[in-house]
């Protein structure tokens, strides 16, 4: 195809953008570890090495992720077989799919503070049960609470998984002779062992780089990478340090995001069998383990509930666990005292949701549709700050935009560009996915009717990807509305967010403060995600049928 | 409106794997107005390639693109004025039958109500009127390949380019298809160029066929001259079925060689170029259908039926010769044709004017 004018300036404009809101900041974030006083020197690394606490977090940051990507991934597990490989009454099912997805859509916090208002002082499951008080800061509170709040990525990876895997295989195990617990260690576990790996990646990426938990439920005995980060930066005002420390977290993050894309490029995923013949009735285990995983589905199930329960309460009581009287005095707070909070998310995630579905749509369509020099670069580019932790993130903008030819500092634009370049990562990959499905001649049949590029692009392509298109304006709305890792290091007193004030809420103990935040930003996020669904159904309508 | 299109030296190459492949290799033809010519070869010789470059999806490596003498090679293929017929259809799924139609006439910034006479008209040309409101997944496979005929009739295209348009359709409609674009090419006299690796196709609809084989023409003719009188094996192997035996040439006199095959003597009519054929090996093509079986004479090759295959109309023999070689027979079954057993020996008739003579 000839050269478009259109075309090439497209490209420069991504690259542009590309440059200065990701290669620059990574590059500047390399050079404040690296360099000290324009020398190049390892000092700014060699002290988190010999800084017993430093090293520490390193340590617990690695054994903390290790234990929750293996809870994780089995419990993923559990709840993707029981919802694919086991016989179960329909709403049970649909319940069992469900319940996983809430923690995916609500603020960092909600498992947090919950479990903090259950099992923290004055926490009422061990008054309940009349056991001793224990310890839930540090380790274990942490671990439980990330395991919740990650465990449903697996469940969805590996419920495709095991959606995909051919019944038939199971069926011919059985009519060789194996017993259905023999079939399921023999021909089961090992074909979803891709699935599993891939899940372990992704559990142990997210947990490295969670910030928010171990914030509220690690305290100073259980230092991490991320909250150590933090506390440089914001408590000691040392960037220097804060850039060493986020540098160490980055390299297990991209080691992990290497793999990854190795193993879903090798298409080790058993899904094909190629003939779609009749599915043979669903082989359950076992009345013994398949009891025993249900047992442990449902359970899950009642305590994440039950999680969402407390907060409920607990943004409608006076003072938890001490006066019990019903009253609406927080959500008050929040409407008065945290109303500019609401706004500034609201504006924030109202401005980056349009501007991430347009570039992350020019960068799937481009990416995956044009053959120009550099756009393997692009593809990677464009997903890096997705790929790298949200304060490795946040960090490097700090850096970057606080000195400089750019300065964004304390303005809108440096919250909504960190949003934007982390979070379109998600539009983009279903663009590109949704791209493979629609067959190139359909762009061809359109230009051979004498439509232009661009009117081909409009016309043709963009309503076949809505679908992926809608998908990724939802996922980067909730999370500009619910995240907090990288933006923590840019809200200023101009422009704050919800979640730093949940944050803030927590360190002053104003635990059911914190809850009516979180009910009312999980409520908008519910409603949201719902009117951009329902907005792309009203301009698409052959969508709807 | 038809246009007559020219082929300069055409050429597209490939890099893959940092090898050079050349797709398309010096392609050099020239079609008349109002034509229906097929591409015919294996997959992969270059023909979908040199229709897509004619189309404009493909920008040559070399060589030009003349419509009526216009050089068009660097026009964008929304300006070319071509209508192109996919494989696959490519109808738009999103879009009722009518805007699919009328995709094209809206692009041209045509007034509404001529759009919606001119759909209608283009769908009652491909027999399906009153499909307007529907969704292309709510038509069968044939019906579609229509709609998709009619969306590119609807612009009156100067040249129309089908690429294997019927290759996804059953067999029953493949034939009843092929009669109706033949039919409406012929009605609107357009210039038409037909990819297809299915031979019969390309012998029935055509007014010429090019057959490509590793991105190079093998020959341009009407579908007779190709059949009888292939200018290479590989032309003689791809259209029908060919029996090649080889032969020795002698020299002879300007209307004929004289060839030896299998001790036996033929005089075989000149054909081509003459050079290569004297004194030398050549290569005898002879169709099934032509050889005749009868006693062993002196006349006659010897030969021993090793196979014998009825199918209905006629009988299909593989016959043994003295060195091993297998050839191909076809007879009518017919009153006053003889049936052979299989171990029988026999005397294959060979009729000299059925012979062509070629290198090698």
């Amino acid at each position: 195809m000839k050269r478009d004018p259109a075309l090439l300036s497209a490209i420069t404009a991504l690259w542009l953008s590309l440059a200065v809101f990701v290669l620059y900041p990574f590059g500047r974030l390399l050079y404040a570890t690296f360099f000290a006083d324009g020398y190049f020197s390892l000092a700014g690394l060699m002290r988190i090495f010999t800084n017993w606490y430093d090293r520490a977090a390193v340590i617990n940051s690695l054994f903390l992720a290790l234990a929750v990507s293996l809870a994780g991934v089995l419990l993923g597990f559990l709840f993707a077989f029981a919802v694919t490989r086991m016989s179960l009454p329909r709403p049970l099912k649909w319940a069992l799919g469900a319940i996983p997805v809430l923690p995916l859509i609500s603020p960092p916090f909600t498992s947090s503070i919950a479990i903090t208002l259950a099992l923290g002082p004055n926490g009422m499951i061990f008054r309940w049960l009349g056991l001793p008080q224990f310890n839930i800061f540090g380790f274990w509170g942490t671990w439980l609470s990330e395991t919740l709040t990650v465990f449903p990525v697996a469940f969805l990876t590996l419920s495709a998984v095991l959606a995909a895997i051919d019944p038939n295989l199971e069926d011919a195990s059985l009519s060789l002779g194996k017993s259905r617990l023999g079939t399921f260690f023999a021909v089961t576990l090992p074909l979803s062992a891709p699935g599993l790996a891939n899940a372990f990646l992704l559990l142990f990426a997210s947990s490295l780089a969670d910030f928010a938990t171990p914030l509220v439920l690690a305290g100073h005995s259980f230092p991490v990478l991320p909250t150590q980060a933090y506390l440089q930066i914001t408590g000691m005002h040392d960037l220097r340090s804060g850039a060493s420390l986020s540098f160490v977290l980055l390299i297990p993050a991209l080691l992990v995001y290497a793999l990854q894309r190795y193993w879903l490029s090798s298409k080790s995923f058993v899904t094909i069998t190629g003939k779609a013949g009749p599915r043979s009735g669903i082989r359950s285990l076992g009345a013994g383990p398949e009891t025993a995983v249900l047992a442990v589905c449902l359970l899950t199930s009642v305590f994440v509930l039950f999680l969402y329960a407390i907060i409920f309460l607990g943004s409608l009581v006076k003072v938890w666990g001490v006066n019990n009287t019903l009253t609406l005095d927080h959500y008050n707070y929040v409407f008065t005292r945290g109303a500019k909070a609401i706004e500034d998310t609201f504006l924030i995630a109202c401005t980056a949701t349009p501007l991430g579905a347009i570039l992350g749509t020019a960068f799937g369509y481009l990416t995956s549709r044009m053959k120009f020099p550099g756009s393997r670069f692009m593809e990677f580019a464009s997903m890096l700050n997705y790929a790298l932790p949200g304060t490795v993130v946040g960090i490097s903008y700090i850096i970057a935009f606080n000195t400089g030819p750019v300065v964004l500092t304390g303005t809108m634009a440096i919250i909504v560009s960190a949003y934007v370049f982390r979070y379109d990562a998600t539009g983009i990959r279903a663009t590109v996915a949704s791209l493979q499905q629609i067959d190139p001649s359909l762009e061809e049949a359109s230009l051979s009717l004498g439509e232009s590029a661009f009117g081909t692009f409009r016309k043709v392509t963009l309503p076949l990807i809505v679908p992926a298109v809608t998908a990724g304006m939802k996922f980067l709305f909730i999370r500009a509305m619910t995240a907090i890792s990288a933006t923590i290091f840019l809200v200023s007193v101009h422009w704050t967010l919800l979640t730093t004030r949940i944050l803030e809420c927590m360190t002053e103990m104003q635990f059911a403060q914190a809850s009516a935040f979180s009910i009312v930003l999980i409520l908008i996020v519910f409603a949201a995600s719902g009117c951009i669904s329902l907005a792309f159904r009203i301009a698409y309508p052959r969508y709807s049928r | 409106m038809a246009v007559g299109i020219s082929l300069e030296h055409l050429t597209k190459t490939f890099v893959k794997d940092k090898n050079e492949f050349r797709a398309v290799d010096d392609v050099h033809l020239a079609l008349n107005p109002g034509e229906l010519v097929t591409f015919l070869g294996p997959s992969g010789c270059g023909k979908t390639t040199t229709l897509r470059m004619i189309a404009g999806f493909e920008t040559p490596s070399a060589g030009r693109i003349l419509f009526d003498g216009r050089d068009v090679t660097d026009i964008q293929v929304n300006r070319r004025d071509i209508g192109f017929v996919f494989q696959n259809y490519a109808l738009f799924p999103h879009m009722t039958i009518h805007d699919n139609v009328a995709y094209g006439l809206r692009a041209r910034k045509h007034p509404d109500a001529s759009i919606r006479a001119k759909v209608r008209e283009s769908l009652d040309l491909v027999g399906l009127p009153g499909v307007e409101g529907r969704y292309p997944n709510q038509l069968s496979g044939g019906e579609q390949q229509r709609v998709a005929l009619a969306r590119v009739l609807a612009l009156e295209p100067q040249v129309l380019l089908m690429d294997e348009p019927l290759s996804n359709l059953d067999a029953k409609l493949r034939i009843h298809m092929r009669t109706e674009i033949r039919r409406i090419q012929k009605q609107l006299g357009l210039t038409c160029l037909y990819v297809t690796h299915d031979q019969k196709e390309a012998l029935t609809l055509a007014d010429r066929i090019v057959v490509m084989n590793k991105g190079r023409v093998e020959q341009i003719d009407t579908p007779f001259e190709l059949y009888a009188n292939p200018a290479t094996l590989f032309v003689a192997d791809f259209i029908g079925q060919a029996n090649v035996l080889p032969a020795l040439a002698a020299d002879g006199p300007a209307d004929y060689l004289p060839v030896t095959c299998y001790g036996r003597q033929y005089a075989v009519r000149y054909l081509r170029d003459r050079t290569y054929t004297k004194n030398g090996a050549v290569s005898l093509v002879v169709r099934p259908e032509s050889l005749r079986l009868g006693a062993p004479t002196a006349a006659t090759l010897p030969g021993t039926v090793q196979l014998r295959t009825f199918v209905g109309d006629r009988l299909e023999y593989e016959i043994a010769l003295p060195d091993g070689k297998v050839i191909h027979v076809e007879e009518p079954y017919m009153i006053g044709v003889p049936v052979h057993e299989e171990g029988e020996a026999v005397g294959v008739i060979v009729s000299p004017a059925d012979i062509v003579a070629l290198p090698g």
